[in-house]
């Protein structure tokens, strides 16, 4: 692995969100970035929407408590 | 309940078949010319997730039958090496209780195909990946006695899973059986009308694709739909590879021969 990247082993998953649904994706990304809360974005069927794991439970009260989001599919898995 | 079994042909028997890529750069398919068929690796320790747990893969028993099932085309007989079993429609139950979706009361569905198409590449900020179709032939026939749907069963591995509790790496997982109501499932449990009797096709979206800002990834995909006695496949492989500098260095979406067979 180039060094460059963030060890996807760092990340833990905050949430997942319909992997067609761009807006969704959009909302997740500026909330969290307001927040300060970087997160990386992936995955198929569902995107997958990973934060470091000291910032998970900020993430997910976050994208928990989201208006715009209350009317996009998201789930948080365990 | 009787099992069903999906044929999985073996690959040398595709080597006449045209294989497609789709690159970074292209957003329709290019090398339409023969290529060398990529040898598919199926390893004999498959596992799955949840309730597919339990759903023995590429069976021995099925590999080795010594005599040709009634009805079966000598084609896809020769090409029996491996086969899937998979549950009944009573054991599809996931995530606490959703079902796969009913057919229409009295009518069977029945898949006619199943085949990648549109496959298309993008780039959307730090996400770089494809599109692509899951397009399903679908017919429907008046049942003799209550009347069954048509299974879905899309089957992923990756070598780099996703920051889930409990998804590894280099392990098939049912992306149907684990988010049924995922958006990306509506062309298959919202979008259909069920003519009885009559055909219609189910197309599905996904577009699979990874951050730029993490390593590479190869995502393989194996995907049936399963009538009463009819199954069909289709398998396709991406690979995903950033160049370290927010760049993509590898970027390709290989569709595979799907398999055919009719089940014994």
């Amino acid at each position: 692995m180039t060094e460059n990247f963030l060890a996807d082993d760092e990340l833990v998953g905050a949430a997942v969100v319909g992997a067609t649904d761009q807006e969704a994706r959009a909302i997740v990304e500026r909330e969290l970035a307001l927040a300060g809360i970087d997160c990386f974005i992936e995955g198929s069927v569902v995107y997958s929407v990973q934060v470091r794991s000291r910032d998970l439970a900020r993430a997910r009260e976050i994208l928990r408590s989201s208006l715009d989001l209350k009317d996009h599919w998201i789930q948080f898995p365990g | 309940m009787g099992f069903e079994r999906l044929v999985r042909p073996s690959n040398k028997d595709f080597g006449s078949r045209a294989m497609r890529q789709f690159d970074k750069n292209a957003s329709s398919p290019v090398g339409r010319q023969p290529r060398e068929t990529r040898q598919l690796t199926l390893q004999s320790e498959t596992n799955f997730r949840h309730d597919f747990s339990r759903i023995p893969v590429f069976s021995t028993e099925a590999a080795t039958r010594p005599q040709p099932a009634a009805g079966l085309a000598p084609r896809v007989e020769s090409q029996r090496e491996r086969s899937v079993e998979m549950p009944g429609e009573e054991e599809q139950t996931v995530n606490g209780g959703t079902k796969t979706p009913k057919a229409p009361p009295g009518c069977d569905c029945v898949p006619s195909s199943v085949a990648i198409k549109n496959v298309k590449a993008y780039r959307s900020g730090k996400l770089y990946g494809h599109s692509f179709d899951v397009v399903v032939g679908l017919t429907y026939f008046a049942a003799r006695s209550g009347g069954q749907d048509a299974q879905l069963i899309w089957l992923e591995r990756t070598d780099r899973a996703p920051a889930w509790q409990g998804l590894k790496p280099n392990v098939w997982n049912d992306m149907f059986a684990l988010f049924p109501t995922s958006p990306t499932f509506d062309g298959w449990t919202k979008n259909r009308t069920k003519p009885c009797p009559g055909s219609e096709t189910a197309t599905i979206t996904d577009p699979p694709a990874a951050s730029v800002d993490l390593p590479a990834r190869t995502l393989e995909f194996d995907i049936y739909v399963r009538g009463q006695r009819i199954g069909h496949n289709a398998k396709a492989k991406q690979v995903l590879e950033p160049d370290g500098s927010g760049g993509v260095k590898t970027q390709t979406f290989t569709v595979e021969p799907s398999s055919l067979g009719p089940l014994p």
